[in-house]
């Protein structure tokens, strides 16, 4: 009789598609193992991590060469209680639906889509979107496709829930030398091991939390393609970075690299871009999407792929001979356009939880803290009475916070402080109050460097930014990060915000996030989303009160 | 026939009633009177319904080849028959059992009736006296999928069911159903398969769990019943829904078809039979434990061993009632589960019959302790985050469940259960009565690990606000909240419990009748007749519903009772809420106290009373059940 006692395995699987695990069980790590290729982590708070299945995460995993009898297998194997048999059946479906189809590359015909089973290919070319990309007819199994449809096909494909494997191949590109110029520093195992990685698939993304050194899997990623690159970067401080990056770790020369932003226009061997320049419309067109075309590219990199704009999405539809690589943090996209880098960038390649991370050491752990003040008689009174448009304002600005702002920098008197705001006014009025310089985004690119540099160099103990600093800066030295306000609360930013401070410390010391919150207002709602945002990271979160900075209680019971 | 009858000892009359329950109906008035019902064609023709093919064969065979006259011996008939002897005559004592056939010197007698009712023997060759063997599972449906697991969350799914009525009680139709709408917005708010949805809707009328409210627009609400039910563990409520599915001809699959246009809910939704089909199922899948069932594999079987039970309708029931019986936790995948054989096992063996009457208490204990046995421990304790979650990691115990659900929102239910704590449940957990510091000590003592610091702050930070709104006579909040109370009040009335009857329609009981027979003789004809009605008598609209044979005597008397004091109660208090009068108060509290409190009640929801404590100026809320007594109070202040 089949219907043994349930094991007592680490992992809960609940009727909604989500895998809860048990981090302290002793088959944890096992489990772990056997579960993150197919699964989404979505939370890891300490004592319980929440996966998802979802039919992409399987699609990545069948991609990496997983079969369903494995998934099946490790969720039986560590199930604590039975595990619906319709999950299962769902899921081994779920799976046999890729590779389906394949595309390849017909040495006649040219790019064909090829079925093992030909009641699906007959069910995708009568639909009414796939149609029109069909050239002929080649047998009962395939069908010939316009070579420019492979993107716009991949992508069609995925929404019908058959997602056609990719093998057709990519172009060499252009030729040009690159090496990793290993002095001083040396590739650490997972980097090497993501850029293989990637190499091996062809395209696709590989994740990597924050202060990973994405750029270092990119700079070998290039040197393993040993081509020419378009690098795609969210800003211009970003390019710049990504620039003096490729310096110092590869051979790469100064001439050799191009910068192609709102301020030059450069096509070189290897060329920096950001988002912002190839999506600027002028007559309903995007002149600046001819740049992918510029050059015989044998590489492109999508820098933050979680933040790429629609533009670049359709136009790279249409470049898919090309290899492409994805770096980001996390494959959640606020705009849930997850199908979409799946099917035109590629499945995930490459995965690291950031916790493995902290626990080699390669990042920072961080202890994120949230202050609230209490906002003063009249202003209290003015925040009643307020229009709830101008509530959230009225709370974050509030002056209550600048005596808690200086208490924590004189709190925190040996380390490099960074202070993280929405609000022009509110941060001009911390720079005179500190003496300390402001960056938003007024401030000259050249200026913007100068200021980070001091910092990093410690010349500038106190920085205050805004919005502008939120993306792709490196500022390792950040030991504390003070945040007094904050739009609302989403995700991404939280993630940047915390970035900036994840950077592994000289002396191993825990990174500090400080969150002033005013109380009894709206600011406090938003607090909670971040709070649930960060203790879903797994960093430690407590909330204290104003007179604990004033009393110097500012570490944990 | 009237000889062999004579002979038998009691318990073999009781058996043949339990399987024949139409010859009780009325009670005969003699033996004689019995061996001729027995022989009635009808009553022949209802107990064919219930013979697998090859019994039906020997019938047949017996029937056309005895003459009234003289007998016909086993070895003959199987000579006949083309079977071995042996087999012969343990089908021909299956017979005699059923009162179909009686032994008459060497060999053997049938009633004249019986070729009507079963009709010419087959020619050629025939069904044999071994069913046919399903296909074995392959490996791939072996898979161990725990029978008690599921049956925990079917329990857990019909609690949720219960509560989201509560809340919102769907309209009656005018054909004394519900609209198939109100079916597909339950399924998809509880995350349930429609056609699951439709069948739980069934079995909880059948167990008198849900009636209809006839105040005002009349609308299915849970019953008083239900009070009772959810203070439960899961293995008793397992017992009293699993048991209603054993015994009831409703259908939830006839109404998620469609077929016939039969409501969901309605006096139509009832197929004749479906609940002997469901013990066939049952049967079926334990005699061939490890098969692979697929609708013809079952069909096969099913005509083999129930050929004349819902002919024609049979075979698009089949996969639906083996779904729902898996839901339930009745089968497992591959065979019975523990609780399925505790159920199986109050049916008498003999035969296929059906049973009409409700199992006698010991029975009902051994299906609660099947249940418990093969459903997981239940876990006590939670694990509170940082993220402010709480998983109750494994099946929940009902109270603490409860508990949990009063001061965060469930996200995710399955193996394990993970609520949500915000600002705004804690408020509202502070709100209904609720302690900051109490809460605090309660999560503590359940968490395995220490409180995250973030919730701590945040339970001082609600009782903090919470206590400066009520300094301000009550503060704007609350009164807000207490009005918005009222409003939700005046929209949902499940509060009163619906005066849902819990009284018990009589069915014959075997063992009484034959008591009757051997006491007397006497005629008692008409008498009984009264007290008995048909079995799964379908629900008439508007009217008092009556309660199926889902509960043993005196568990239905005491519900019975505790509904008319809590019918009282509730009356008071409806009254007092709608005039917005004070009240004494007495009540059962947590630790099994008794209180008394001057009150001013608010709402009555879902079974709890929520009131105003006078005294203390701070919200409270009871279950109705915890209620020992209320009075008005004399208006003494002016």
């Amino acid at each position: 009789m089949a219907d043994a006692r349930p094991a007592d395995g680490p992992l809960i699987v609940q009727s909604d598609r989500t895998i809860l695990l048990e981090v302290d069980h002793p088959q944890a790590a096992a489990a772990r193992r056997a579960i993150a290729p197919f699964a989404e982590l979505e939370r890891a708070p300490e004592h319980i991590h929440t996966y998802r299945l979802s039919p992409l995460g399987l699609w990545n995993a069948r991609a990496s060469g997983l079969d369903a009898e494995t998934v099946v297998d490790a969720l039986l194997r560590f199930s604590r209680y039975s595990v619906p048999h319709a999950l299962l059946i769902d899921v081994t479906d779920q799976m046999d639906r890729y590779g389906r189809l394949r595309l390849e590359s017909d040495p006649g015909h040219g790019l064909v889509l090829h079925a093992t089973d030909r009641a699906v290919l007959a069910e995708v070319v009568r639909h009414r979107k796939v149609a029109p990309m069909i050239a002929a007819q080649l047998d009962a199994d395939s069908v010939v496709i316009h070579p420019s449809q492979r993107g716009n096909l991949k992508q069609v494909l995925v929404g019908l829930g058959w997602p056609a494997e990719d093998l057709a191949g990519h172009v060499d590109g252009q030729a040009h030398p690159i090496a990793l110029a290993e002095e001083g520093w040396q590739l650490r195992d997972y980097q090497r091991l993501a850029a293989e990685s990637f190499i091996a698939g062809g395209s696709g993304v590989v994740v990597l939390p924050c202060g990973a050194g994405k750029t270092v899997v990119g700079a070998a990623a290039m040197a393993l393609v040993a081509a020419t690159t378009l690098i795609l970067v969210t800003t211009t401080v970003a390019a710049r970075q990504w620039r003096a990056e490729l310096l110092a770790r590869t051979t790469l020369t100064e001439d050799e690299i191009g910068e192609y932003s709102g301020v030059l226009k450069q096509v070189r061997p290897v060329t920096i871009a950001t988002y912002h320049v190839l999506t600027t419309r002028r007559r309903g067109e995007y002149p600046h999407l001819a740049l992918f075309n510029a050059q015989d590219w044998g590489l492109i990199i999508y820098d933050e792929v979680h933040l790429l704009p629609a533009p670049v999405f359709r136009f790279t539809a249409d470049i898919q001979s090309r290899r492409r690589l994805g770096l980001t943090a996390t494959l959640v996209r606020e705009d849930g356009r997850e199908g979409d880098v799946f099917s035109l960038i590629g499945p995930r390649r490459y995965d690291v939880p950031w916790r493995e991370m902290e626990a080699q050491g390669w990042i920072a752990p961080a202890d994120c803290v949230e202050v609230r003040v209490t906002l003063p008689e009249d202003e209290r009174l003015a925040y009643a009475l307020a229009p709830s448009e101008e509530r959230y304002r009225m709370a974050a600005a509030t002056e209550a916070k600048y005596a808690i702002v200086q208490a924590l920098v004189d709190r925190h008197a040996d380390d490099r402080v960074l202070i993280i705001g929405q609000y022009l006014d509110q941060l001009a009025e911390l720079g005179d109050l500190l003496a300390a310089p402001v960056i938003d985004g007024a401030v000259p690119v050249r200026r913007r460097q100068e200021l980070f540099e001091a910092f990093r160099q410690g010349q500038q103990r106190v920085l205050i930014v805004s919005k502008v600093a939120n993306f792709s800066i490196d500022l390792p030295e950040a030991a504390v990060a003070i945040q007094v306000s904050g739009s609302f609360g989403s995700r991404q930013e939280e993630a940047q915000r915390l970035g900036r401070i994840l950077r592994p410390k000289r002396d191993g010391r825990t990174a500090r996030f400080y969150t002033i919150v005013a109380r009894d207002t709206v600011d406090v709602e938003f607090a909670a989303h971040r709070q649930r945002f960060l203790a879903e990271q797994g960093y430690a979160y407590r909330i204290i009160d104003a007179d604990d900075v004033h009393q110097g209680r500012l570490d944990p019971a | 026939m009237l000889e062999m009858l004579t002979a038998w000892r009691d318990s073999d009359l009781v058996d043949l009633l339990t399987h024949r329950p139409d010859l009780c109906r009325p009670a005969p008035a003699s033996l004689e009177a019995l061996a001729t019902r027995a022989q009635s064609p009808s009553s022949l023709g209802l107990a064919a319904r219930h013979c697998d093919a090859w019994t039906l064969r020997v019938a047949a065979e017996l029937a056309a080849r005895s003459d009234p006259t003289g007998s016909i011996t086993a070895a003959t008939l199987a000579r006949h028959l083309g079977q071995p002897a042996r087999d012969v005559t343990a089908t021909l004592g299956t017979l005699a059992r059923m009162a179909m056939a009686w032994p008459s010197g060497r060999g053997w007698c049938a009633p004249a009736a019986l070729g009507i009712a079963v009709g010419p023997p087959a020619n050629g060759t025939g069904r044999g006296p071994q069913p046919p063997a399903p296909p074995a599972a392959d490996i791939g449906a072996t898979i161990d999928l725990g029978a008690g697991g599921r049956a925990m969350l079917a329990m857990d799914a019909a609690e949720e069911v219960l509560l989201d009525w509560a809340e919102r009680p769907p309209p009656v139709l005018r054909n004394g159903g519900l609209g198939q709408r109100a079916v597909s917005g339950l399924a998809a708010r509880q995350n349930l398969p429609e056609p699951i949805a439709a069948a739980l809707l069934e079995w909880l009328l059948a167990a008198g769990l849900i009636g209809i409210d006839p105040v005002g627009r009349a609308a299915w609400r849970p019953t008083g019943a239900f009070d009772t039910w959810r203070d439960d563990e899961h293995p008793e409520r397992w017992a009293s829904l699993a048991g209603a599915w054993w015994r009831t001809d409703r259908m939830g699959v006839v109404a998620a078809q469609g077929r016939g246009r039969a409501s969901p809910l309605s006096p139509a939704a009832v197929v004749r039979g479906s609940a002997a089909l469901r013990r066939a199922l049952v049967r079926i899948v334990a005699t061939h434990p490890g098969a692979t069932w697929t609708t013809t594999s079952l069909a096969a079987q099913f005509d083999w061993w129930c050929p004349r039970l819902l002919p024609g309708q049979r075979e698009a029931l089949l996969m639906p009632l083996l779904a729902e019986a898996r839901w339930l936790g009745v089968l497992t995948e591959t065979g019975v589960s523990e609780g399925g054989l505790a159920l199986l096992d109050t049916v008498p063996a003999a035969g296929g019959g059906r049973s009409a009457s409700s199992p006698d208490p010991s029975r009902q204990r051994a299906v609660i302790d099947a249940a418990r046995a093969m459903m997981p421990p239940v876990s006590s304790d939670v694990i509170v985050q940082a993220d402010l979650t709480i998983t109750v990691p494994g099946p929940a115990a009902p109270a603490l469940a409860r508990r949990l659900s009063e001061i965060a929102d469930l996200e995710s239910r399955g193996g394990a259960r993970v609520y949500r704590l915000t600002e705004r449940t804690l408020r509202r957990a502070i709100d209904m009565g609720a302690d900051g510091g109490e809460l605090e000590q309660w999560l503590a003592q359940h968490s395995r690990t220490p409180l995250p610091q973030a919730l701590c702050y945040l339970l001082r930070e609600c009782t903090r606000q919470h206590a400066a709104l009520g300094g301000e006579t009550g503060g704007p909040g609350m009164d807000a909240e207490v009005a918005g109370d009222r409003v939700a009040l005046g929209a949902d009335r499940r509060a009163a419990p619906p005066p849902v009857s819990t009284a018990r329609v009589g069915l014959a009981d075997p063992a009484a009748v034959v008591a009757m027979l051997r006491a007397t003789g006497a005629p008692a004809g008409t008498g009984a007749s009264g007290s008995t009605a048909a079995v799964g008598s379908a629900p008439r609209p508007g009217r008092a519903q009556t309660l199926p044979d889902s509960h043993g005597e005196s568990a239905a008397g005491e519900a019975a009772a505790d509904g008319a004091a809590i019918a009282m109660i509730t009356l008071t208090l409806t009254g007092a809420i709608a005039a917005g009068a004070r009240l004494w108060l007495g009540y059962t509290d947590a630790h099994g106290a008794t209180a008394e409190r001057l009150v001013r009640p608010i709402g009555l929801l879902a079974g709890r009373l929520s009131v105003h404590d006078l005294e203390r100026q701070a919200a409270l809320t009871i279950p109705i059940a915890h209620v020992t007594g209320v009075a008005l109070a004399e208006d003494d202040d002016g």
